[in-house]
């Protein structure tokens, strides 16, 4: 009985006469909403009425529920009369054309109420249209012309919104039904029902320069078989056949009619199909939708939000120069940010989401993104298309999120599989030894680690996706954090930490201090074996955060100029070309020849630069259009901090400061004759590297440790022992890369893995492991002679005394190691290769990176042997450096001879 | 006064109703000439727009709302930003690949041709020709005379 009273309330009316209704309210809310609405800033206006105008809200969010209400009851209503064969009551087969083109303005009526909304969707909406009407032939200029407007003008959308389609659908209603005045009754019912949801629920508005287009939810269908054809006229076709066979229905028999009954039944079913899959499945430009993407508000149905009719009056200023956006109704007085991020200009929305509909603030803060610069956020915030869209995609690829070199190195020295693809990306490893190793101890250098809170990051931080490097918190920012983390109600004076580009060394310590540890290198700082207790000097000797102590060993040349790592390093290699570099040297493009080189340098007009990242960048920092800048030899990257002068001197501008200083071209004694054109500029100028050996790394069952992945405990852990530490000049090892390049290496992994105590391991195995060294330990005087000639640690024997015997007239090396023999490979702990013997592979991270052979050691040991008499600089040595074949055959009676 | 007749020299007899028709076809048909002309005066205004800019065009790309500019270190190329797929603008990018944001298809940004579906037709190259009197790129909104329509 109940149910039947129920029942009675809903159905109250037909959904013809609920159509007819809420037709008529629909006519009436347009024309109280036409007083606010202004077509020639249609965006604006709507914002304006959302924000500061709770009535122009009400009216306008009761416009667009009875428009849905019409809509869907016309659905109905057509239904209900296909499926009971009640058309056939329309005898008077003009009142059955004039239906079919009502039905026709139906459609526009509704499109063109999306299309004048204003916003990013409804632009492209419109050009969608206005793109499908001009494919028709011969008349289809005139359709755009009276139909679709000109681009970004709806004068003639408006119009014919308005006017003609409204007119229309009331000729038709009247002509199907003689009378349009439906019962009080229901029109009493439709008008609460629409005034109570229109009290509560938001007419949709998207926001503009978005890069998720759908459309209205009755285009979606629309939408997606577009994207499946190249031809959109097909669609057009369809429509029209649709159209024409719908008009010629009643002339058909009955077998025909119900045929086509049932087509059009399935076609609609078909078509909600593919809205509901359009509506759930497809993200930005039109790709599926990503797993982790956050729901938009501009996709939801129904967005609660009540109309506010008590906003206080003296919260409604809003300054015309600012963006129009509910944020900063509260948020206009911030400050702190860079002149590219002015909320004036960009607003809040552009970075933190939340709704700028919305002058409340619980309402305005709903979805919003604490963290934008998180990799996992990047595609909504800092990557969005009108942002900083293409470093946000390159930047996925780069070393410094994938860690793909790490992991590579990691998997080699266990002994795994490698790839050279994206599977040897830090964020899909897996459980493996390696991969737990990883997890264990590494893993938490890399971008993609997401900032979980406000705040600074300090040295203990690591990942945080773009804040990493470009959120900055200055004193006035802390401050105003510490407020509003104490809610503070007094809080007036907001100030937002910097978003820039002057990424501080700082900023880079907190991964690079580590592994080959170039942070520190760079400020003259060494790693030691000591605890914080131990130390008495604190000149020499300094605590990090993390409670590893630094010894200080000597800084390098451009560090003691002045210079950051920002100077050297600029987007491309720091955030990656969109390139999958395999390594480090992979991804550094810039060399020491590129600011050093030995005659006329590659130039590049500032101006000229081919990409808009790279000229906002240029433009940012104030550079000249006009300048001449270097260009690097390797991959022809210019170097937007440099000026090359009429002379060809070049000059470096400090991106921090703005100091500006010479950079000086090589000395001569670097090309010098034929001895040395092999040697990298860093095999002599590199003046110490920090070397580790006798590492030993072993899984212990019982430890806890931390996946550094998901930041989640783990029962069992990876623990790295370390060795002895020591900052001392670097190994010399063969670079072979097409050509064969001396370069400086270092201990990259002497180890001991006991992969036994691992459950999926098999057994210990002890490696040892040069890596190429990338000191930034420069010095203005390269390496002496004798310290590579002579010297058993430059030549990969270790540390030892390597002595040049004459017993007669021929001479001998020998060589006593400091450090005991390794029982595995019986070299000296040290050692990379054994004294006068042939190295055993492997022997270094990487492919194409050797020690030297016996027969180059005897090579070096030759010049050696001259150097135990010969100064460094003396016309001898100077004569071996230019011709050594010369220098042997002038030797004399005194001159002994290598064994 | 002559009656007026038809060719079987029958008086034409022009009713109340057939008066209207025929008001009704010629207030039609004004209706529809005006608005071909004002939509034909229209469409030229809009294709007859030219846009200068000066010799420094940045390489790479420059966009400009209803068209983008292609730099090479030896020309420049003028491309219609609409996709001719469905007619949505494509979006703005810093790579050599712009992306139409309706309906996914991507385009060579030097070449206008389409790299990716469901756009199969290249962009509308627009006459982009140096003024060397004035030193400034001259952009008409019109297929370059060289060029297929």
């Amino acid at each position: 009985m109940e149910f039947r009273r129920i029942k009675k309330i809903i159905q109250f009316d037909t959904a013809g006469w609920i159509a007819i209704s809420s037709m008529l309210l629909c006519g009436l809310s347009g024309f109280l909403l036409a007083i606010p609405y202004d077509n020639s800033r249609a965006y604006e206006s709507i914002l304006e009425m959302l924000l500061f105008n709770p009535a122009g809200n009400l009216v306008r969010n009761f416009h667009y529920w009875s428009s849905q209400l019409f809509f869907i009851s016309i659905l109905i209503h057509l239904y209900d009369h296909f499926s009971k064969s009640t058309e056939s009551n329309i005898k008077n087969y003009r009142t059955w054309l004039i239906l079919c083109i009502s039905l026709v303005f139906l459609g526009y009526e509704m499109l063109s109420g999306f299309i004048l909304k204003g916003d990013g969707a409804g632009l492209q909406a419109e050009r969608i249209f206005a793109s499908l009407l001009e494919s028709i032939p011969v008349a289809g200029k005139i359709l755009v012309s009276a139909f679709a407007g000109r681009e970004d003008h709806w004068q003639m959308v408006y119009v014919q919104h308005l006017a003609t389609g409204t007119i229309i659908l009331f000729i038709g209603t009247y002509e199907h039904v003689k009378n349009i005045w439906p019962k009080l009754k229901s029109i009493v019912i439709v008008f609460a029902g629409l005034l109570l949801i229109s009290l509560f629920f938001r007419a949709p508005l998207g926001f503009t320069g978005s890069n998720q287009i759908t459309g209205p939810w009755f285009f979606l269908g629309i939408q997606e078989l577009l994207h499946w054809t190249s031809e959109p006229r097909y669609l057009l076709l369809l429509f029209f056949v649709s159209f024409f066979l719908l008009i010629f229905l009643p002339k058909l028999g009955i077998k025909g009619i119900k045929i086509l009954k049932r087509m059009f039944f399935a076609g609609g079913i078909l078509y909600l199909g593919l809205t509901l899959l359009v509506f759930f499945f497809r993200g930005n430009d039109w790709q599926w939708k990503n797993s982790s993407e956050v729901g938009s508000i501009s996709e939801a149905a129904f967005i609660y939000d009540p109309v506010d009719f008590s906003l206080p009056k003296s919260m409604l200023v809003l300054s015309d120069k600012v963006k129009t956006e509910g944020c900063l109704v509260c948020h206009s007085a911030m400050k702190g940010l860079s002149d590219s991020h002015q909320p004036a200009s960009t607003g809040c929305f552009a970075c933190h989401r939340g709704d700028p509909f919305s002058s409340d603030k619980l309402k305005a803060h709903k979805n919003m993104i604490l963290v934008p610069g998180n990799f996992s956020n990047v595609r909504q915030t800092c990557g969005t298309q009108n942002c900083h869209r293409e470093i946000s995609e390159r930047i996925l690829s780069s070393l410094m999120n994938t860690a793909g070199g790490i992991v590579r190195t990691d998997r080699k020295v266990f002994g795994e599989a490698i790839s050279q693809k994206d599977s040897d990306q830090v964020e899909n490893i897996g459980h493996s030894a390696a991969d737990n190793h990883l997890r264990n101890l590494c893993a938490g250098c890399h971008l993609g680690i997401e900032k979980r809170e406000t705040g600074n990051a300090t040295w203990l931080d690591r990942g945080g996706g773009c804040n990493a490097c470009h959120l900055q918190y200055n004193p006035g920012a802390i401050s105003s954090l510490k407020k509003m983390r104490s809610k503070d109600p007094l809080m007036t004076a907001e100030i937002h930490p910097a978003i820039d580009i002057q990424v501080s060394n700082d900023r880079c310590k907190s991964c690079h201090s580590r592994s080959g540890r170039i942070s520190l290198s760079y400020e003259g700082w060494n790693e030691i074996n000591l605890k914080p207790s131990d130390l008495s000097d604190s000149v020499h000797f300094k605590i990090l955060p993390d409670d590893r102590v630094v010894e200080f060993v000597q800084d390098d040349v451009h560090h003691q100029k002045g210079m950051n790592c920002i100077d050297c390093h600029g987007s491309y290699e720091t955030m990656g070309d969109g390139q999958h570099p395999l390594h480090e040297e992979d991804a550094v493009k810039v060399q020491c020849i590129d600011c050093h080189p030995g005659n006329i340098p590659e130039t590049f007009m500032l101006g000229n630069l081919p990409d808009r990242e790279s000229q906002m960048i240029a433009g940012l920092r104030k550079y000249r259009p006009d300048t001449r800048v270097v260009l690097t030899a390797d991959g022809n990257r210019p170097l937007v901090n440099t000026l090359v002068d009429s002379l060809n001197r070049i000059f470096l501008t400090n991106k921090l400061t703005g100091e500006i200083q010479e950079s000086k071209h090589i000395s001569p004694a670097c090309y010098k004759g034929k001895g040395h054109q092999r040697l990298a500029c860093e095999s002599c100028h590199t003046a110490w590297v920090p070397q580790c050996i006798g590492c030993h790394n072993s899984y212990e069952k019982s430890t806890i440790g931390i996946d550094m992945l998901t930041g989640k405990p783990t029962s069992g852990s990876w623990i790295e022992y370390a060795g002895k530490n020591f900052g001392e000049p670097p190994t010399l090892g063969v670079k072979v890369d097409g050509r064969k390049q001396i370069v400086p290496a270092m201990p990259g992994m002497i180890l001991t893995i006991d992969k036994e105590t691992f459950a999926k391991g098999k057994g210990s195995c002890f490696l040892r492991l040069f890596a190429p060294a990338s000191g930034h330990t420069t010095q203005r005087i390269g390496r002496s002679c004798k310290s590579c000639h002579n010297d058993p640690l430059a030549i990969g024997y270790g540390r030892g005394v390597l002595k040049f015997k004459a017993p007669g007239s021929i001479g001998k090396w020998t060589f006593e190691p400091r450090f005991a023999q390794n029982g595995n490979d019986q070299l000296p702990e040290d050692a990379w290769t054994g004294f006068l013997q042939e190295a055993k592979a492997p022997w270094s991270t990487r492919t194409g990176l050797r020690p030297f052979t016996v027969g180059e050691q005897r090579r070096i040991l030759e010049v050696g042997s001259c150097l135990t008499c010969h100064e460094d600089k003396s016309r001898v040595m100077e004569l071996a450096l230019e011709d050594f074949q010369q220098a042997l055959n002038k030797r004399c009676k005194f001159c002994l001879k290598q064994q | 006064m002559r009656r007026l007749t038809n060719f079987m020299d029958k008086p034409i007899v022009l009713s109340r109703k057939s008066f209207v028709k025929i008001i009704a076809g010629i207030c039609t048909g004004s209706f529809l000439w005006s608005w071909y002309n004002l939509s034909k005066d229209q469409v030229q205004k809009e294709n007859q727009s030219e846009f200068r800019h000066s010799e420094d065009i940045s390489l790479g790309i420059s966009y400009f709302g209803k068209y983008f500019l292609y730099r090479t270190k030896d020309s420049v190329v003028a491309f219609s930003t609409i996709c001719t797929h469905a007619g949505c603008r494509i979006g703005k990018s810093n790579s050599g690949i712009l992306q139409c944001e309706c309906h996914g298809s991507r385009f060579d940004a030097a070449t206008g041709r389409p790299l990716k579906g469901p756009a199969i037709h290249p962009l509308r190259q627009f006459d982009c020709r140096f003024d060397s009197r004035t030193g400034e790129w001259i952009v008409k909104l019109q297929t370059p005379k060289d060029q297929p329509a």
